[in-house]
């Protein structure tokens, strides 16, 4: 096996490309909806709360970070903290 | 190979086919309902903004800070008195007229809806138009029923279904397609194909719960009718009020809307008015529709009913008080259009949309390289044959708009239904045919 192959497959972890990556993507999305609806909020004077566009700016940037460094740990954590805020947020 | 891993395997198979059949057939309708659907998003403001430059309808500052409509609505009563619907839209910021939607049934004539604009600080009739030959019109028609008036919802809402089918089964080929490949990695190579396949995984995974959201609701907004009635749903906020006085008497009847307003606000304070209407089937009441400010449901679904003689509340709807039933039932058309979050979330909803329409087309690219591959096709052909259908979208959707606008929107729906239609049935009739000679063929093939 060469270098470079090596180095690839190394980079490669089949459960955090084929499964966490496409998760966090679909939280991602969600979170981007839910962090614009917020900000609009926020600034239209509608639920005047400075606290929930903290914490979702937080989970969108945590999150979109995670995607681009696919850590493991960090990519479910990030996923993690959104889902709970989530929850949170709804029920 | 173990059985549990030749099980995952013949899934896996499975779902592909289910991509790719599904994609195939119903690729161009997503396409264009991407296109229209982006487009869709801002219709309030394209017509705020045509309203404006085009029929140059504005409305001078109010001397009492609130929008003036009376005398302007009870003139048009009585210059109309065959009238027999009329709906109030409320400005949404200031300098925006108001709007008076009137049908009109004159006797032996042609059911006409007028869209008279009044200037809500002079309480004056500025201009009027042909409500169903508008481009707002044009842009919800055609994203809703494809101009298709007898069974294009139900289309758009097998669109809806299709998206679904091949968003999820798109998911669960994913891992098998991308291998070894690195989200968003693209491969370095001139071929076509494979440029295009990995813009196809990159893009459908990435924009995957959205779309998959828009298809679900899309599924339901579309097929509600036969939903509802199969399932004997009944819409949530549906109020008849009882009748108490001859029809003619109560179209006749005069109401003081700035009465009607000050009364709603106080008895449904979190309310924004939004939409007024006046009963004409002789229940003697006015109906106030509108928004509750942060909240994410439908448009105007929150109602008060008041009596037209003494402007007592007779119905009350506020969506917040309400069963999780009908705040799911309320919350699909605002999820599907995005009207919760400003200019900044209708830009995000038309963008990631789009994503949809470019599955689409590149699904059909690779699907066309695939079969060049087999069969002897030329390279130039894939793309002659996308630039083909995808012109001939784009022909369709502007020759529509085009017959609405300046013929009419009845001609539009006829011609509409026409195409589609045909289209339908060729299309089905191709699928049909195909099917029955491979059958044939297999069956008749000399056994080795």
């Amino acid at each position: 096996m060469n270098a470079a192959k090596r180095k690839h497959n190394k980079r490669h972890d089949t459960h955090t490309e084929h499964h966490l990556v496409p998760a966090a993507l679909f939280l991602l999305n969600v979170l981007a909806v839910h962090v614009v609806y917020v900000v609009y909020a926020y600034f239209n004077a509608v639920g005047n709360q400075i606290g929930w566009v903290v914490l979702l700016t937080l989970a969108f940037v945590a999150l979109s970070s995670a995607i681009w460094i696919k850590n493991r740990i960090y990519l479910w954590c990030s996923m993690m903290y959104y889902v709970a805020l989530f929850i949170y947020c709804w029920v | 190979m173990s059985k549990r891993a030749g099980k995952a395997e013949n899934n896996k198979k499975l779902f592909w086919r289910l991509h790719h059949w599904v994609g195939l057939y119903t690729g161009i309708l997503i396409g264009a309902l991407s296109l229209t659907g982006a487009v869709a998003v801002f219709i309030p403001e394209i017509d705020g903004w045509i309203v404006k430059h085009h029929y140059k309808a504005l409305s001078s500052p109010s001397p009492t800070g609130g929008p003036q409509f009376s005398q302007s609505i009870d003139s048009l009563i009585h210059q109309h008195p065959d009238y027999s619907s009329l709906s109030i839209s409320l400005p949404d910021h200031s300098g925006q007229v108001v709007h008076a939607d009137v049908i009109l049934r004159p006797e032996g004539g042609n059911l006409k809806r007028v869209d008279f604009f009044i200037d809500a600080g002079k309480d004056r009739i500025i201009g009027q138009r042909n409500h169903q030959n508008s481009l707002a019109n044009y842009l919800r028609q055609m994203h809703v029923r494809l101009y298709e008036g007898y069974w294009g919802r139900q289309l758009v809402g097998i669109g809806g279904l299709a998206l679904a089918v091949v968003a999820i089964t798109g998911l669960l080929i994913y891992g098998n397609f991308m291998k070894k490949q690195l989200w968003p990695k693209l491969r370095k190579t001139r071929d076509m194909r494979i440029i295009m396949a990995d813009w196809h995984k990159i893009l459908g995974i990435s924009a995957l719960a959205f779309n998959v959201v828009i298809a679900l609701t899309g599924a339901w907004l579309g097929l509600q009718p036969w939903l509802m009635r199969w399932l004997e749903i009944k819409t949530p906020n549906t109020f008849k009020a009882a009748i108490v006085m001859e029809p003619e008497a109560d179209k006749a009847m005069y109401v003081n809307w700035n009465e009607i307003l000050k009364t709603a606000k106080k008895e449904f304070p979190a309310l924004q008015p939004r939409q007024l209407s006046s009963s004409t089937n002789g229940s003697g009441t006015v109906t106030v529709r509108g928004n509750i400010a942060g909240q994410i449901y439908e448009r105007d679904i929150n109602i008060l009913v008041l009596s037209k003689t003494d402007y007592r509340p007779i119905f009350k709807y506020d969506v917040r008080e309400q069963s999780l039933s009908h705040k799911f039932y309320f919350i699909q058309e605002a999820l599907h259009f995005g009207d919760f979050g400003g200019l900044m979330l209708k830009a995000l909803y038309a963008l990631l949309g789009l994503t949809s329409g470019f599955l689409s087309i590149s699904g059909f690219v690779i699907f066309l390289f695939r079969r060049q591959k087999k069969k002897k096709f030329q390279r130039a052909d894939a793309w002659k044959t996308t630039f083909v259908y995808s012109v001939a979208v784009l022909l369709f959707l502007i020759g529509i708009a085009l017959i609405s606008l300046f013929i009419g929107y009845s001609t539009a729906s006829l011609i509409a239904g026409i195409l589609i239609n045909t289209l339908l049935i060729g299309l089905i009739g191709y699928a049909l045919l195909r099917y029955l000679f491979r059958l044939f063929n297999r069956n008749h093939q000399p056994s080795a």
